[in-house]
Protein backbone atom coordinates (compact mmCIF):
# COMPACT_ATOMS: atom_id res chain seq x y z
CA UNK A 1 0.00 0.00 0.00
CA UNK A 2 2.93 2.32 0.74
CA UNK A 3 4.23 1.85 -2.79
CA UNK A 4 0.77 2.60 -4.20
CA UNK A 5 0.52 5.82 -2.16
CA UNK A 6 4.05 6.77 -3.17
CA UNK A 7 3.09 6.25 -6.84
CA UNK A 8 0.11 8.59 -6.37
CA UNK A 9 2.28 11.25 -4.69
CA UNK A 10 4.79 11.03 -7.52
CA UNK A 11 2.22 11.92 -10.19
CA UNK A 12 -0.63 13.78 -8.50
CA UNK A 13 -2.11 15.15 -11.72
CA UNK A 14 -2.53 11.69 -13.20
CA UNK A 15 -4.14 10.59 -9.96
CA UNK A 16 -6.44 13.63 -10.02
CA UNK A 17 -7.55 12.99 -13.58
CA UNK A 18 -8.26 9.33 -12.79
CA UNK A 19 -10.25 10.20 -9.68
CA UNK A 20 -12.09 12.98 -11.54
CA UNK A 21 -13.22 10.74 -14.38
CA UNK A 22 -14.23 7.94 -11.99
CA UNK A 23 -16.11 10.47 -9.82
CA UNK A 24 -17.96 11.81 -12.85
CA UNK A 25 -18.85 8.29 -13.97
CA UNK A 26 -20.02 7.36 -10.50
CA UNK A 27 -22.04 10.56 -10.17
CA UNK A 28 -23.81 9.89 -13.46
CA UNK A 29 -24.33 6.23 -12.51
CA UNK A 30 -25.76 7.33 -9.15
CA UNK A 31 -28.07 9.95 -10.63
CA UNK A 32 -29.16 7.52 -13.34
CA UNK A 33 -29.90 4.87 -10.73
CA UNK A 34 -31.96 7.30 -8.67
CA UNK A 35 -33.84 8.62 -11.72
CA UNK A 36 -34.57 5.07 -12.88
CA UNK A 37 -35.80 4.18 -9.42
CA UNK A 38 -37.95 7.34 -9.24
CA UNK A 39 -39.42 6.91 -12.72
CA UNK A 40 -40.25 3.29 -11.93
CA UNK A 41 -41.99 4.46 -8.75
CA UNK A 42 -43.95 7.06 -10.70
CA UNK A 43 -44.95 4.51 -13.30
CA UNK A 44 -45.96 2.02 -10.62
CA UNK A 45 -48.00 4.73 -8.95
CA UNK A 46 -49.91 5.46 -12.15
CA UNK A 47 -50.40 1.80 -12.87
CA UNK A 48 -51.76 1.01 -9.41
CA UNK A 49 -54.18 3.92 -9.29
CA UNK A 50 -57.72 3.44 -10.67
CA UNK A 51 -57.03 3.75 -14.31
CA UNK A 52 -60.50 3.79 -15.83
CA UNK A 53 -63.36 5.91 -14.56
CA UNK A 54 -66.83 5.52 -16.05
CA UNK A 55 -69.36 8.19 -14.98
CA UNK A 56 -72.88 6.99 -14.37
CA UNK A 57 -76.19 8.57 -15.33
CA UNK A 58 -78.31 9.92 -12.50
CA UNK A 59 -81.16 7.65 -11.51
CA UNK A 60 -79.36 4.32 -11.91
CA UNK A 61 -80.42 1.48 -9.65
CA UNK A 62 -78.35 -0.70 -7.35
CA UNK A 63 -79.22 -3.73 -9.47
CA UNK A 64 -77.94 -2.01 -12.61
CA UNK A 65 -74.67 -1.12 -10.86
CA UNK A 66 -74.37 -4.67 -9.49
CA UNK A 67 -74.91 -6.08 -12.97
CA UNK A 68 -72.25 -3.80 -14.45
CA UNK A 69 -69.77 -4.66 -11.68
CA UNK A 70 -70.29 -8.40 -12.14
CA UNK A 71 -69.87 -8.12 -15.91
CA UNK A 72 -66.68 -6.05 -15.36
CA UNK A 73 -65.30 -8.56 -12.87
CA UNK A 74 -65.73 -11.30 -15.46
CA UNK A 75 -63.95 -9.18 -18.09
CA UNK A 76 -60.38 -10.21 -18.81
CA UNK A 77 -57.74 -7.79 -17.49
CA UNK A 78 -59.84 -6.28 -14.70
CA UNK A 79 -58.00 -6.28 -11.40
CA UNK A 80 -60.56 -4.41 -9.37
CA UNK A 81 -63.83 -2.50 -9.97
CA UNK A 82 -65.58 -0.38 -7.34
CA UNK A 83 -68.67 1.78 -7.25
CA UNK A 84 -68.22 5.41 -6.17
CA UNK A 85 -71.54 6.95 -5.14
CA UNK A 86 -72.27 10.69 -5.26
CA UNK A 87 -71.52 10.94 -1.54
CA UNK A 88 -68.25 9.06 -2.02
CA UNK A 89 -67.41 11.44 -4.86
CA UNK A 90 -67.97 14.44 -2.57
CA UNK A 91 -65.68 12.89 0.06
CA UNK A 92 -63.01 12.32 -2.57
CA UNK A 93 -63.42 15.90 -3.73
CA UNK A 94 -63.06 17.19 -0.20
CA UNK A 95 -59.95 15.09 0.26
CA UNK A 96 -58.42 16.38 -2.92
CA UNK A 97 -58.96 20.07 -2.09
CA UNK A 98 -58.26 19.69 1.61
CA UNK A 99 -60.12 21.93 4.02
CA UNK A 100 -59.89 24.98 1.83
CA UNK A 101 -63.22 26.77 2.50
CA UNK A 102 -62.91 28.74 -0.73
CA UNK A 103 -62.62 25.60 -2.86
CA UNK A 104 -65.22 23.78 -0.82
CA UNK A 105 -67.63 26.66 -1.42
CA UNK A 106 -66.75 26.97 -5.09
CA UNK A 107 -69.72 28.09 -7.08
CA UNK A 108 -69.99 26.13 -10.29
CA UNK A 109 -72.47 26.46 -13.13
CA UNK A 110 -74.67 24.20 -11.10
CA UNK A 111 -74.22 25.98 -7.77
CA UNK A 112 -72.06 25.24 -4.69
CA UNK A 113 -70.32 21.84 -4.82
CA UNK A 114 -72.56 19.27 -3.21
CA UNK A 115 -73.04 15.54 -3.60
CA UNK A 116 -75.92 16.17 -5.98
CA UNK A 117 -73.88 17.86 -8.65
CA UNK A 118 -71.13 15.19 -8.63
CA UNK A 119 -71.70 12.10 -10.74
CA UNK A 120 -71.49 8.59 -9.37
CA UNK A 121 -68.90 6.45 -11.09
CA UNK A 122 -67.27 3.07 -11.44
CA UNK A 123 -63.48 3.04 -10.90
CA UNK A 124 -61.60 0.18 -12.47
CA UNK A 125 -58.01 -0.90 -11.95
CA UNK A 126 -56.62 -2.90 -14.84
CA UNK A 127 -53.98 -5.59 -14.65
CA UNK A 128 -52.04 -3.86 -17.42
CA UNK A 129 -52.53 -0.94 -19.80
CA UNK A 130 -53.13 -3.38 -22.70
CA UNK A 131 -56.51 -4.35 -21.14
CA UNK A 132 -57.89 -0.80 -21.26
CA UNK A 133 -59.55 -1.18 -24.63
CA UNK A 134 -61.17 -4.48 -23.66
CA UNK A 135 -62.58 -2.98 -20.45
CA UNK A 136 -63.76 0.15 -22.25
CA UNK A 137 -65.64 -2.06 -24.69
CA UNK A 138 -67.55 -3.70 -21.82
CA UNK A 139 -68.41 -0.28 -20.39
CA UNK A 140 -69.59 0.98 -23.79
CA UNK A 141 -72.27 -1.73 -23.81
CA UNK A 142 -73.76 -0.56 -20.50
CA UNK A 143 -76.86 1.70 -20.52
CA UNK A 144 -76.14 3.39 -17.17
CA UNK A 145 -72.96 5.10 -18.35
CA UNK A 146 -73.42 8.82 -18.77
CA UNK A 147 -73.27 10.22 -22.32
CA UNK A 148 -71.61 13.51 -23.36
CA UNK A 149 -73.57 16.09 -25.41
CA UNK A 150 -71.52 14.81 -28.37
CA UNK A 151 -73.06 11.37 -27.85
CA UNK A 152 -69.94 9.70 -26.44
CA UNK A 153 -69.93 7.55 -23.31
CA UNK A 154 -68.16 9.31 -20.43
CA UNK A 155 -65.31 6.89 -19.90
CA UNK A 156 -61.91 8.30 -18.88
CA UNK A 157 -58.82 6.25 -19.16
CA UNK A 158 -55.35 7.71 -19.22
CA UNK A 159 -54.07 5.47 -21.97
CA UNK A 160 -51.97 8.29 -23.39
CA UNK A 161 -50.50 9.32 -20.04
CA UNK A 162 -49.44 5.75 -19.24
CA UNK A 163 -48.02 5.04 -22.65
CA UNK A 164 -46.20 8.40 -22.67
CA UNK A 165 -44.82 7.72 -19.23
CA UNK A 166 -43.71 4.23 -20.23
CA UNK A 167 -42.08 5.70 -23.32
CA UNK A 168 -40.24 8.31 -21.24
CA UNK A 169 -39.18 5.78 -18.62
CA UNK A 170 -37.79 3.50 -21.30
CA UNK A 171 -36.05 6.42 -23.01
CA UNK A 172 -34.47 7.48 -19.70
CA UNK A 173 -33.37 3.90 -19.05
CA UNK A 174 -31.84 3.42 -22.50
CA UNK A 175 -30.29 6.90 -22.62
CA UNK A 176 -28.92 6.55 -19.12
CA UNK A 177 -27.59 3.09 -19.82
CA UNK A 178 -25.79 4.27 -22.97
CA UNK A 179 -24.31 7.20 -21.02
CA UNK A 180 -23.23 4.95 -18.16
CA UNK A 181 -21.65 2.41 -20.53
CA UNK A 182 -19.82 5.17 -22.40
CA UNK A 183 -18.56 6.80 -19.21
CA UNK A 184 -17.57 3.44 -17.74
CA UNK A 185 -15.50 2.71 -20.85
CA UNK A 186 -13.89 6.15 -20.59
CA UNK A 187 -13.09 5.54 -16.91
CA UNK A 188 -11.65 2.08 -17.66
CA UNK A 189 -9.54 3.44 -20.53
CA UNK A 190 -8.33 6.37 -18.41
CA UNK A 191 -7.24 4.12 -15.55
CA UNK A 192 -5.68 1.68 -18.01
CA UNK A 193 -3.73 4.47 -19.71
CA UNK A 194 -2.52 5.95 -16.42
CA UNK A 195 -1.50 2.58 -15.00
CA UNK A 196 0.18 1.60 -18.29
CA UNK A 197 2.13 4.88 -18.28
CA UNK A 198 3.21 4.33 -14.69
CA UNK A 199 4.25 0.75 -15.30
CA UNK A 200 6.05 1.74 -18.47
CA UNK A 201 7.99 4.44 -16.62
CA UNK A 202 9.08 1.84 -14.07
CA UNK A 203 10.18 -0.74 -16.64
CA UNK A 204 13.69 -0.92 -15.16
CA UNK A 205 12.36 -1.63 -11.68
CA UNK A 206 9.92 -4.26 -12.95
CA UNK A 207 12.54 -6.10 -15.02
CA UNK A 208 14.88 -6.04 -11.99
CA UNK A 209 12.14 -7.52 -9.80
CA UNK A 210 11.53 -10.24 -12.38
CA UNK A 211 15.25 -11.07 -12.54
CA UNK A 212 15.22 -11.30 -8.75
CA UNK A 213 12.48 -13.92 -8.96
CA UNK A 214 9.41 -11.84 -8.20
CA UNK A 215 6.06 -13.37 -9.08
CA UNK A 216 3.82 -11.36 -11.38
CA UNK A 217 1.38 -10.66 -8.57
CA UNK A 218 4.12 -9.12 -6.40
CA UNK A 219 4.93 -6.74 -9.27
CA UNK A 220 1.39 -5.75 -10.18
CA UNK A 221 0.06 -5.51 -6.60
CA UNK A 222 1.02 -1.84 -6.02
CA UNK A 223 -0.59 -0.86 -9.34
CA UNK A 224 -3.78 -2.74 -8.48
CA UNK A 225 -3.85 -1.02 -5.09
CA UNK A 226 -3.28 2.38 -6.70
CA UNK A 227 -6.07 1.77 -9.17
CA UNK A 228 -8.43 0.59 -6.43
CA UNK A 229 -7.70 3.85 -4.57
CA UNK A 230 -8.81 5.72 -7.71
CA UNK A 231 -11.92 3.54 -8.00
CA UNK A 232 -12.99 3.83 -4.39
CA UNK A 233 -12.02 7.50 -4.10
CA UNK A 234 -13.92 8.32 -7.29
CA UNK A 235 -16.94 6.29 -6.16
CA UNK A 236 -17.02 8.11 -2.83
CA UNK A 237 -16.83 11.55 -4.47
CA UNK A 238 -19.48 10.51 -7.04
CA UNK A 239 -21.75 9.33 -4.24
CA UNK A 240 -21.14 12.55 -2.31
CA UNK A 241 -22.14 14.45 -5.47
CA UNK A 242 -25.39 12.48 -5.67
CA UNK A 243 -26.07 13.02 -1.97
CA UNK A 244 -25.57 16.80 -2.20
CA UNK A 245 -27.57 17.04 -5.44
CA UNK A 246 -30.54 15.21 -3.94
CA UNK A 247 -30.26 17.19 -0.73
CA UNK A 248 -30.39 20.52 -2.56
CA UNK A 249 -33.05 19.47 -5.06
CA UNK A 250 -35.39 18.10 -2.37
CA UNK A 251 -37.20 21.47 -1.88
CA UNK A 252 -37.83 21.53 -5.63
CA UNK A 253 -38.83 17.88 -6.04
CA UNK A 254 -40.86 17.33 -2.87
CA UNK A 255 -43.90 19.46 -3.86
CA UNK A 256 -43.94 17.98 -7.35
CA UNK A 257 -43.48 14.24 -6.81
CA UNK A 258 -43.67 14.10 -3.03
CA UNK A 259 -46.98 12.24 -3.12
CA UNK A 260 -45.35 9.43 -5.10
CA UNK A 261 -41.82 9.30 -3.70
CA UNK A 262 -41.19 10.07 -0.07
CA UNK A 263 -38.89 12.99 0.68
CA UNK A 264 -36.32 13.41 2.12
CA UNK A 265 -34.76 10.35 0.45
CA UNK A 266 -34.13 7.71 3.11
CA UNK A 267 -30.70 7.00 4.53
CA UNK A 268 -31.15 3.38 3.49
CA UNK A 269 -31.44 4.48 -0.14
CA UNK A 270 -28.25 6.52 0.18
CA UNK A 271 -26.48 3.66 1.96
CA UNK A 272 -27.52 1.23 -0.77
CA UNK A 273 -26.33 3.68 -3.42
CA UNK A 274 -23.03 4.09 -1.54
CA UNK A 275 -22.46 0.33 -1.41
CA UNK A 276 -23.40 -0.15 -5.07
CA UNK A 277 -21.13 2.68 -6.28
CA UNK A 278 -18.22 1.44 -4.15
CA UNK A 279 -18.57 -2.06 -5.58
CA UNK A 280 -18.89 -0.68 -9.11
CA UNK A 281 -15.81 1.56 -8.58
CA UNK A 282 -13.85 -1.37 -7.20
CA UNK A 283 -14.77 -3.60 -10.13
CA UNK A 284 -13.94 -1.14 -12.91
CA UNK A 285 -10.67 -0.03 -11.31
CA UNK A 286 -9.58 -3.58 -10.58
CA UNK A 287 -10.40 -4.85 -14.06
CA UNK A 288 -8.73 -1.96 -15.87
CA UNK A 289 -5.51 -2.07 -13.85
CA UNK A 290 -5.33 -5.85 -13.90
CA UNK A 291 -5.61 -5.79 -17.67
CA UNK A 292 -3.00 -3.05 -18.08
CA UNK A 293 -0.54 -4.48 -15.56
CA UNK A 294 -0.82 -8.13 -16.60
CA UNK A 295 -0.39 -7.22 -20.23
CA UNK A 296 2.82 -5.32 -19.48
CA UNK A 297 4.29 -7.76 -16.98
CA UNK A 298 3.67 -10.74 -19.25
CA UNK A 299 5.49 -8.95 -22.01
CA UNK A 300 8.59 -8.17 -19.93
CA UNK A 301 10.99 -11.04 -19.21
CA UNK B 1 25.15 -28.13 -8.29
CA UNK B 2 25.38 -26.24 -11.58
CA UNK B 3 25.99 -28.04 -14.86
CA UNK B 4 26.59 -26.42 -18.20
CA UNK B 5 26.62 -29.25 -20.75
CA UNK B 6 27.86 -28.32 -24.24
CA UNK B 7 26.05 -25.00 -24.14
CA UNK B 8 26.14 -22.66 -27.13
CA UNK B 9 24.51 -19.29 -27.51
CA UNK B 10 24.53 -16.79 -30.31
CA UNK B 11 22.69 -13.51 -30.68
CA UNK B 12 20.21 -12.68 -33.45
CA UNK B 13 22.91 -10.75 -35.35
CA UNK B 14 24.84 -14.02 -35.67
CA UNK B 15 27.54 -13.26 -33.07
CA UNK B 16 28.49 -16.45 -31.23
CA UNK B 17 28.69 -15.56 -27.53
CA UNK B 18 29.20 -19.02 -26.08
CA UNK B 19 30.55 -21.93 -28.07
CA UNK B 20 30.16 -25.43 -26.67
CA UNK B 21 30.72 -24.48 -23.02
CA UNK B 22 30.98 -27.42 -20.65
CA UNK B 23 31.64 -27.12 -16.92
CA UNK B 24 30.12 -27.91 -13.57
CA UNK B 25 30.20 -26.13 -10.22
CA UNK B 26 29.79 -27.97 -6.92
CA UNK B 27 27.75 -26.62 -4.02
CA UNK B 28 29.76 -24.21 -1.87
CA UNK B 29 32.41 -23.70 -4.56
CA UNK B 30 34.08 -20.35 -5.18
CA UNK B 31 34.46 -19.83 -8.92
CA UNK B 32 35.99 -16.96 -10.81
CA UNK B 33 35.09 -16.69 -14.48
CA UNK B 34 37.48 -14.42 -16.32
CA UNK B 35 37.70 -13.15 -19.83
CA UNK B 36 37.75 -9.94 -21.81
CA UNK B 37 34.62 -7.92 -22.43
CA UNK B 38 32.36 -9.87 -24.78
CA UNK B 39 33.94 -13.20 -23.86
CA UNK B 40 30.54 -14.47 -22.62
CA UNK B 41 30.86 -14.11 -18.82
CA UNK B 42 27.62 -12.15 -18.35
CA UNK B 43 25.83 -14.46 -20.79
CA UNK B 44 26.63 -17.39 -18.49
CA UNK B 45 24.94 -15.49 -15.64
CA UNK B 46 21.93 -14.63 -17.76
CA UNK B 47 21.61 -18.25 -18.87
CA UNK B 48 21.82 -19.28 -15.24
CA UNK B 49 18.75 -17.23 -14.31
CA UNK B 50 16.92 -18.12 -17.54
CA UNK B 51 17.07 -14.55 -18.76
CA UNK B 52 18.51 -16.08 -21.91
CA UNK B 53 17.89 -19.50 -23.40
CA UNK B 54 20.75 -21.50 -24.94
CA UNK B 55 20.66 -22.44 -28.61
CA UNK B 56 22.25 -25.80 -27.87
CA UNK B 57 23.17 -27.80 -24.81
CA UNK B 58 21.72 -28.33 -21.38
CA UNK B 59 21.87 -26.32 -18.17
CA UNK B 60 20.98 -27.86 -14.82
CA UNK B 61 20.77 -25.70 -11.69
CA UNK B 62 19.97 -27.23 -8.31
CA UNK B 63 18.40 -30.20 -10.07
CA UNK B 64 16.28 -28.05 -12.38
CA UNK B 65 16.77 -28.67 -16.10
CA UNK B 66 16.40 -25.15 -17.49
CA UNK B 67 15.47 -26.49 -20.92
CA UNK B 68 12.36 -28.05 -19.43
CA UNK B 69 11.54 -25.44 -16.81
CA UNK B 70 7.93 -24.25 -16.77
CA UNK B 71 7.31 -20.51 -16.85
CA UNK B 72 5.76 -20.55 -13.36
CA UNK B 73 8.98 -22.11 -12.01
CA UNK B 74 11.29 -19.42 -13.40
CA UNK B 75 10.77 -17.15 -10.32
CA UNK B 76 11.56 -20.19 -8.13
CA UNK B 77 14.84 -20.70 -10.00
CA UNK B 78 15.72 -17.00 -9.80
CA UNK B 79 15.14 -16.95 -6.06
CA UNK B 80 17.80 -19.65 -5.75
CA UNK B 81 20.38 -17.39 -7.38
CA UNK B 82 21.34 -14.05 -5.89
CA UNK B 83 22.47 -11.88 -8.77
CA UNK B 84 24.73 -8.89 -8.20
CA UNK B 85 24.39 -7.09 -11.51
CA UNK B 86 27.21 -5.37 -13.34
CA UNK B 87 25.19 -2.13 -13.40
CA UNK B 88 24.04 -2.80 -9.79
CA UNK B 89 20.34 -2.43 -10.71
CA UNK B 90 19.54 -1.03 -7.29
CA UNK B 91 16.22 0.82 -7.43
CA UNK B 92 17.22 4.50 -7.38
CA UNK B 93 14.17 5.84 -5.55
CA UNK B 94 14.28 3.24 -2.82
CA UNK B 95 16.70 3.46 0.07
CA UNK B 96 19.39 0.85 0.59
CA UNK B 97 17.18 -0.73 3.25
CA UNK B 98 14.11 -0.72 1.00
CA UNK B 99 16.09 -2.38 -1.80
CA UNK B 100 16.93 -5.21 0.56
CA UNK B 101 13.33 -5.36 1.80
CA UNK B 102 12.23 -5.96 -1.80
CA UNK B 103 14.56 -8.96 -2.09
CA UNK B 104 13.25 -10.38 1.17
CA UNK B 105 9.61 -9.81 0.21
CA UNK B 106 10.20 -11.52 -3.13
CA UNK B 107 11.73 -14.46 -1.27
CA UNK B 108 8.60 -14.61 0.87
CA UNK B 109 10.14 -13.63 4.19
CA UNK B 110 7.88 -13.05 7.15
CA UNK B 111 7.33 -9.26 7.29
CA UNK B 112 8.01 -9.22 11.04
CA UNK B 113 11.46 -10.71 10.54
CA UNK B 114 12.43 -8.40 7.67
CA UNK B 115 13.76 -5.38 9.68
CA UNK B 116 16.11 -7.58 11.68
CA UNK B 117 17.25 -9.39 8.54
CA UNK B 118 17.94 -6.08 6.75
CA UNK B 119 20.06 -4.92 9.67
CA UNK B 120 21.96 -8.20 9.73
CA UNK B 121 22.62 -8.14 5.98
CA UNK B 122 23.81 -4.53 5.98
CA UNK B 123 26.09 -5.32 8.88
CA UNK B 124 27.47 -8.30 7.00
CA UNK B 125 28.39 -6.24 3.91
CA UNK B 126 29.72 -3.33 5.97
CA UNK B 127 26.89 -0.90 5.29
CA UNK B 128 25.60 -0.52 8.84
CA UNK B 129 23.94 2.84 9.40
CA UNK B 130 23.42 3.43 5.66
CA UNK B 131 19.99 1.81 5.57
CA UNK B 132 18.15 5.07 4.96
CA UNK B 133 20.50 6.40 2.27
CA UNK B 134 19.45 6.42 -1.37
CA UNK B 135 21.70 4.77 -3.98
CA UNK B 136 22.62 8.20 -5.32
CA UNK B 137 24.17 9.04 -1.97
CA UNK B 138 26.54 6.05 -2.00
CA UNK B 139 30.06 5.67 -3.35
CA UNK B 140 30.86 3.11 -6.05
CA UNK B 141 32.14 0.59 -3.52
CA UNK B 142 29.12 1.10 -1.26
CA UNK B 143 26.80 0.71 -4.21
CA UNK B 144 28.47 -2.58 -5.05
CA UNK B 145 28.08 -3.70 -1.44
CA UNK B 146 24.40 -2.68 -1.53
CA UNK B 147 23.94 -4.71 -4.70
CA UNK B 148 25.62 -7.72 -3.07
CA UNK B 149 23.58 -7.21 0.10
CA UNK B 150 20.36 -7.35 -1.89
CA UNK B 151 21.55 -10.47 -3.72
CA UNK B 152 22.44 -12.38 -0.54
CA UNK B 153 19.76 -11.03 1.81
CA UNK B 154 17.42 -13.97 1.29
CA UNK B 155 20.31 -16.43 1.65
CA UNK B 156 20.16 -18.00 -1.81
CA UNK B 157 22.38 -21.06 -2.26
CA UNK B 158 24.11 -19.44 -5.24
CA UNK B 159 25.50 -15.92 -5.72
CA UNK B 160 26.48 -14.70 -9.16
CA UNK B 161 28.44 -11.45 -9.03
CA UNK B 162 28.87 -9.84 -12.43
CA UNK B 163 31.98 -7.63 -12.52
CA UNK B 164 31.80 -6.89 -8.80
CA UNK B 165 35.08 -5.00 -8.87
CA UNK B 166 34.58 -3.17 -12.15
CA UNK B 167 35.31 0.57 -11.91
CA UNK B 168 36.50 0.24 -8.32
CA UNK B 169 39.94 1.12 -7.01
CA UNK B 170 42.29 -1.70 -6.05
CA UNK B 171 41.73 -1.36 -2.33
CA UNK B 172 37.92 -1.35 -2.62
CA UNK B 173 38.08 -4.23 -5.10
CA UNK B 174 39.99 -6.27 -2.56
CA UNK B 175 37.43 -5.45 0.14
CA UNK B 176 34.59 -6.59 -2.12
CA UNK B 177 36.52 -9.72 -2.96
CA UNK B 178 37.01 -10.47 0.71
CA UNK B 179 33.31 -9.91 1.30
CA UNK B 180 32.49 -12.46 -1.40
CA UNK B 181 34.92 -14.88 0.19
CA UNK B 182 33.19 -14.35 3.52
CA UNK B 183 29.81 -15.09 1.92
CA UNK B 184 31.28 -18.23 0.37
CA UNK B 185 32.72 -19.33 3.70
CA UNK B 186 29.12 -19.45 4.99
CA UNK B 187 28.33 -22.13 2.40
CA UNK B 188 27.01 -20.07 -0.51
CA UNK B 189 28.23 -21.03 -3.96
CA UNK B 190 29.86 -17.88 -5.29
CA UNK B 191 30.47 -17.28 -8.97
CA UNK B 192 32.36 -14.14 -9.94
CA UNK B 193 32.44 -12.97 -13.53
CA UNK B 194 35.28 -10.50 -13.94
CA UNK B 195 37.79 -9.15 -16.40
CA UNK B 196 40.07 -8.25 -13.46
CA UNK B 197 42.77 -10.90 -13.73
CA UNK B 198 44.54 -9.61 -10.63
CA UNK B 199 41.93 -11.51 -8.58
CA UNK B 200 43.32 -14.75 -10.01
CA UNK B 201 46.71 -13.95 -8.58
CA UNK B 202 45.16 -14.23 -5.12
CA UNK B 203 44.91 -17.94 -5.92
CA UNK B 204 41.50 -18.40 -4.36
CA UNK B 205 38.79 -20.68 -5.72
CA UNK B 206 38.33 -22.35 -9.06
CA UNK B 207 39.02 -20.48 -12.25
CA UNK B 208 37.35 -20.64 -15.64
CA UNK B 209 38.84 -18.53 -18.37
CA UNK B 210 36.86 -17.65 -21.47
CA UNK B 211 38.05 -16.37 -24.80
CA UNK B 212 35.65 -15.53 -27.61
CA UNK B 213 32.94 -17.69 -26.07
CA UNK B 214 35.12 -20.74 -25.53
CA UNK B 215 36.56 -22.10 -22.32
CA UNK B 216 40.31 -22.04 -22.67
CA UNK B 217 41.20 -22.93 -19.10
CA UNK B 218 39.58 -24.58 -16.09
CA UNK B 219 41.41 -24.78 -12.77
CA UNK B 220 39.55 -26.58 -10.00
CA UNK B 221 40.54 -26.00 -6.41
CA UNK B 222 41.33 -28.89 -4.14
CA UNK B 223 38.63 -31.43 -3.34
CA UNK B 224 39.57 -31.11 0.29
CA UNK B 225 38.42 -27.47 0.36
CA UNK B 226 35.21 -28.34 -1.43
CA UNK B 227 34.37 -30.91 1.15
CA UNK B 228 35.05 -28.37 3.88
CA UNK B 229 32.54 -26.00 2.23
CA UNK B 230 29.96 -28.75 1.89
CA UNK B 231 30.18 -29.33 5.62
CA UNK B 232 29.60 -25.60 6.22
CA UNK B 233 26.66 -25.60 3.85
CA UNK B 234 25.10 -28.51 5.66
CA UNK B 235 25.52 -26.63 8.93
CA UNK B 236 23.91 -23.54 7.34
CA UNK B 237 20.95 -25.58 6.15
CA UNK B 238 20.58 -27.03 9.62
CA UNK B 239 20.60 -23.49 11.11
CA UNK B 240 17.78 -22.37 8.77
Amino acid sequence: MNTALKNIRRSPYQALSAIFIVSLTMFIVGVFALVTFASQEILNNFETKPQIIAYLKDGHTTEQVGGLLSSLNSTEGVKNAIYISKDDALELYKKSVGNDPVLLGTVTDWGIVTADILPASIEITAQNPESFKNIAATLEKSDIISVTPQGKKEIDYPQDVISELTKWTNAIRIGGLVLVIALTLVAILTIMTIISMKISSRRFEISTFKLMGAKNFYIIKPYLQESVIYGLGGAFIGWLGCFVTILYSTPFLAPRIGSIISFPVSLLTFATLFGALMIFGLIISFISSLFAATRFVNRSK
Amino acid sequence: MIDFIHVSKSFPNGDVVLDDIDFSISPGEFVIITGKSGAGKTTIGRLLIHDLVPDKGKIVVEGMDLGKIKSQNIPVLRRKIGFAFQDFRVIPDKTVGENIVVALEIAGYDSKKIPEKVKHTLNMVGLSGKEKLFPGQLSGGELQRASIARAIAAEPPILFADEPTGNLDKETSLEIFKLLQKINSDGTTVIIATHDVTLISLNIGSHIHLEKGKIVKIEKRSEEKSEEKEDKEEKKEANK
